[in-house]
């Protein structure tokens, strides 16, 4: 009996070190984090990065950049000097950990990328990749633990995060005028908060292209478009031809309905004009605006119409986004257009490498609706934002702000760089310079509506697209939910 | 002296619980609630400002109607299904395996159940070889039925007729059964009578159509019920009514192949109609086994003799079963489906995984993730939080009396 209380006490006594210990743990973390950072790559990846994805990231990138660093770095020594001193500077050992949403072909470019930074300066780039973006750097930077750089998908994040103190202007150590030469002063308005810059447009999508097959096209003989009305005809063409014109799919886990939304911003830009498309976005005009409601219509006519879109409605919401860039492409092709940004590009050359560019698969320009805003064109682009100052990050960023970071992955392909120095001869096919120069001419560009919006908005949006696709002519219902849901999320 | 040894020997046994529940319990608990009532970014106080949307605007309201939903489908489904599979697996050789097989999703993490089921449940266009089993299944054997059509046409004609014929007979020979029949006669018939009282009533009063259109429809279902049951039961009871059910199932089931035949795959998660369920059945397909382990725990407590004695006193096992068996386990099956409603509640994984509540499948829990996490609405995502909360307690409280009053029975 005795020995038994005794035992308790023990018991007792242990598990109140214990919770000592765990109380104890959190506070530790962040103070013993940069000294673990500076010790050994594995448990700096342990501690900054706990998910298992990002260490197995972590260490692909360590032999990656080992395997490719050599030719790489050739080529960017061939393409000129970089662009500030600090590229150069000693930076052996020290981390800068990453987070950004990409993965698979777009990873492995970005990694060779950062290889020739590690190469140059000595310096370590943990990788994190999430596809939930939002959430984990969220988390982070409430936790006080953010990452030292986040590419982020759009600007309305960024925005958010700069009102909110949480980002490093840049122009405190990047050269402006070297920044100035580079990007176009619609980039730098757009990365801008309170007249201080703090991002850097990256990776561009122009989001005008509709994919196709020549050789299907030449099979058929459909010619391509080139005003909504011609494409409306081409598309019963092809249904009374028995054949299926156009392929969408909006599945993309917990953002789905984002190819949807897209779609939606190249119908409203090309049939309102940037005046209507800016006010929409800023929710200035309800979402029942006539001009809106009409541009709605023209996408559910194309939903609605029987025979138009591969597996219907349904079918749209139930198909992965990468996988309906491939039913031109089979043989015979079980649809015939594809509208994507210019990213699909990578989908479309990863699964059918032995497809010509302009012979084998190709695009034109989303046709047009209003000859007034004729080649308008929506585009996306990632930001790259610093939440940490340190030397290591400042070379680091400057690094991926100049032209000859960006004219490594531009020959990688599947890269359109935002930076005007980046000559259109670094693109490797004459598609990826057709967009990239589409891009850089346009008569009007803005960026997807979806990605200025409020976040809440975004999603609400992209919710309501999946139901539209199954019920495309609810337009006016459609409609009324989304002015709704605008009116609390606009306060 | 001793007693006193005794109390600080006790508050050092529960001193640690109480301070890990009180910090990590508690504590974030009162924080939410006070939370709840600020802002999006929680920098000034807006009273119950987030309340008021949680309950009139569209998306939270929806969320909390497809919770309704889960808790009444997945509550029944679970506690039914494990309690069937308890009373029937207390009867076999092979009881454990049974049990161990059904038991098994357990051991699955929410997630992986999801993405095991999202690809049970994957689409591909018609035309392409489809990769999800259950599209896959249904459009094989819509495949072979189509190949097959003209056998199944005679098969299904030939049962149907065997049916129809030994139904005649039957209906000749018993007496008990005549009157199901007469059943089924009047049913119409009462129909019809029922449709003509009420255009009588509405010329002489102020109900609408719709409520006496509603009143019609409930006494149909209550009649054509009755008349079924009562049908099949006399049914039994012959043999040539034993054939004629024999018949109508085959010709039923050529029926249901002859429409498989004409089958497309099913968007089994987009589709508005089919994915709540899906959902729900992904839960059922992992909780089931939990019911099960439980109530047949409290199903080897019930004495033989009891069940023996009904079966003397000439209670069917249908009877046994459900005035016997039951009532005696009432109280678990009670502990179990509060439990069950719970879990239900809170449930998040398996929404998020597999379609991240589009398509008007969104929870309370999959609402609240987003609110704070990707809207970063803070003052909304507790507000959800404290609903979900309110939701669960008073559950908890009544699973925590009913623990209480049984270990005072004790």
């Amino acid at each position: 009996m005795f020995i038994q209380k005794r035992t308790g006490l023990i018991i007792a006594g242990l598990l109140l070190v214990a919770l000592v210990a765990v109380a104890c743990a959190p506070a530790a973390a962040p103070t013993l984090a940069p000294t673990a950072a500076a010790t050994t790559a594995a448990t700096t990846a342990a501690t900054t990065a706990p998910t298992t994805a990002a260490t197995t990231a972590a260490t692909t990138a360590a032999t990656t950049a080992a395997t490719t660093a050599p030719t790489t770095s050739a080529t960017s020594a061939s393409a000129g000097a970089p662009t500030t001193a600090a590229t150069t500077a000693n930076l052996s050992g020290q981390h800068v950990s990453v987070l950004g949403v990409w993965g698979s072909s777009e990873l492995t470019a970005f990694q060779k990328v950062y290889g020739v930074w590690e190469k140059q300066t000595g310096g370590v780039v943990d990788w994190q990749g999430t596809r939930d973006l939002t959430a984990v750097l969220t988390t982070r930077v409430q936790g006080g633990n953010p990452p030292d750089i986040a590419i982020l998908p759009n600007p309305a994040l960024m925005q958010q995060l700069a009102s909110q103190g949480h980002l490093i202007a840049l122009d405190s150590f990047m050269n402006m005028n070297q920044v100035k030469t580079d990007y176009a002063p619609a980039w730098i308005n757009l990365g801008s908060y309170q007249n201080k810059l703090y991002a850097i447009f990256y990776r561009a999508a122009n989001k005008e292209t509709v994919w196709y097959n020549p050789q299907a096209f030449t099979a058929g003989g459909y010619t391509v478009p080139k005003t909504w009305t011609e494409w409306m005809a081409l598309a019963n063409k092809m249904v009374a031809d028995g054949k299926t014109p156009f392929s969408i799919a909006a599945e993309n886990g917990a953002a789905s309905g984002w190819p949807l939304t897209d779609w939606m911003s190249e119908i409203v830009l090309n049939n309102c004009g940037p005046t209507v498309y800016d006010q929409w976005v800023t929710h200035t005009i309800p979402w029942t605006d006539a001009c809106i409601k009409q541009s709605f219509q023209l996408f559910g006519t194309i939903l609605g119409t029987k025979g138009y879109v591969l597996g219907g409605g349904q079918g749209v919401d139930a198909t992965n986004f990468v996988n309906g860039t491939y039913p031109m492409y089979t043989n015979p092709p079980t649809a015939y257009m594809d509208y994507l940004g210019s990213f699909a590009q990578g989908f479309i050359t990863a699964q059918y490498p032995k497809l010509q560019a302009v012979t084998g698969y190709n695009f034109f320009p989303f046709p047009t609706i209003n000859s007034q805003y004729a080649g308008s064109v929506t585009i996306g682009a990632d930001v790259l934002v610093m939440m940490h100052d340190t030397p290591a990050v400042r070379s680091f960023m400057t690094y991926l702000a100049g032209a000859p970071a960006q004219e490594t992955w531009a020959k990688l392909g599947g890269f359109i760089a935002v930076n005007r120095s980046v000559p259109l001869s670094a693109y490797p096919d004459p598609i990826s310079k057709a967009v990239a120069q589409d891009l850089y001419t346009a008569k009007v560009s803005r960026f997807g509506a979806g990605d200025v919006m409020p976040a809440a908005m975004q999603q609400a949006w992209w919710k309501q697209m999946l139901l539209f696709a199954q019920n495309p002519s609810q337009v006016d219902a459609t409609l009324n939910s989304l002015e709704n849901s605008a009116k609390s999320i606009y306060k | 002296m001793f007693q006193r040894r005794r109390s600080l020997t006790s508050w050092l046994w529960v001193g640690p619980a109480l301070l890990i529940l009180a910090g990590y319990l508690v504590y974030p608990v009162i924080v939410t609630v006070y939370e709840s009532l600020m802002n999006s970014s929680l920098s000034r106080f807006v009273g119950l400002d987030n309340y008021i949307w949680a309950f009139t605007t569209e998306s939270p309201l929806l969320a909390l109607r497809n919770n309704l939903f889960w808790i009444i489908v997945g509550t029944t489904a679970t506690v039914g299904f494990g309690l069937v599979f308890a009373v029937l697996a207390d009867r076999v050789r092979f009881e454990s395996a049974a049990k161990a097989a059904i038991f098994m999703p357990m051991a699955i993490s929410f997630v992986g159940a999801g993405v095991i089921w999202k690809f049970m449940y994957d689409w591909q266009p018609p035309g392409i070889p489809q990769i999800g089993l259950l599209n896959a299944m249904l459009s094989t054997i819509g495949g072979w039925a189509a190949a097959n059509h003209v056998v199944l046409l005679w098969i299904g004609a030939i049962a149907g007729v065997v049916a129809l014929v030994t139904f005649l007979i039957a209906l000749v020979r018993v007496r008990t059964f005549l009157l199901s029949a007469l059943a089924i006669i009047i049913f119409p018939l009462a129909i019809l009578g029922v449709g003509w009282l009420a255009s009588a009533v509405q010329a002489v009063s102020e109900i609408t159509p719709s409520d006496l259109a509603l009143l019609v429809v409930v006494i149909q279902l209550v009649l054509a019920l009755a008349a079924v049951v009562s049908f099949i039961y006399a049914m039994m009871h012959d043999t040539w009514g034993q054939i004629s059910i024999v018949g109508a199932v085959i010709a039923a089931l050529c029926l249901g192949l002859l429409y498989l035949a004409s089958f497309q795959p099913v968007t089994w998660l987009q589709n508005e109609t089919t994915n709540n369920w899906a959902l729900v059945a992904v839960y059922v397909w992992i909780w089931t086994g939990f019911c099960l382990v439980v109530l047949s725990a409290a199903l080897k407590g019930v004495d033989a003799e009891i069940l023996e004695a009904s079966r003397v006193d000439g209670a069917n096992e249908f009877q046994v079963f459900a005035q016997v068996l039951v009532p005696m386990i009432s109280t678990t099956i009670l502990v179990v489906a509060t439990t069950m409603i719970i879990n239900i509640l809170k449930v998040f994984d398996v929404v998020y995984v597999m379609t991240s509540g589009n398509f008007n499948t969104d929870v309370i829990a999959n609402a609240l993730y987003f609110q704070a996490f990707h809207f970063e609405d803070f003052g909304r995502g507790a507000a959800l939080a404290v609903i979900l909360l309110a939701a669960v307690v008073p559950v908890m409280l009544f699973n925590i009396r009913r623990f209480r009053e049984e270990e005072g029975m004790r």
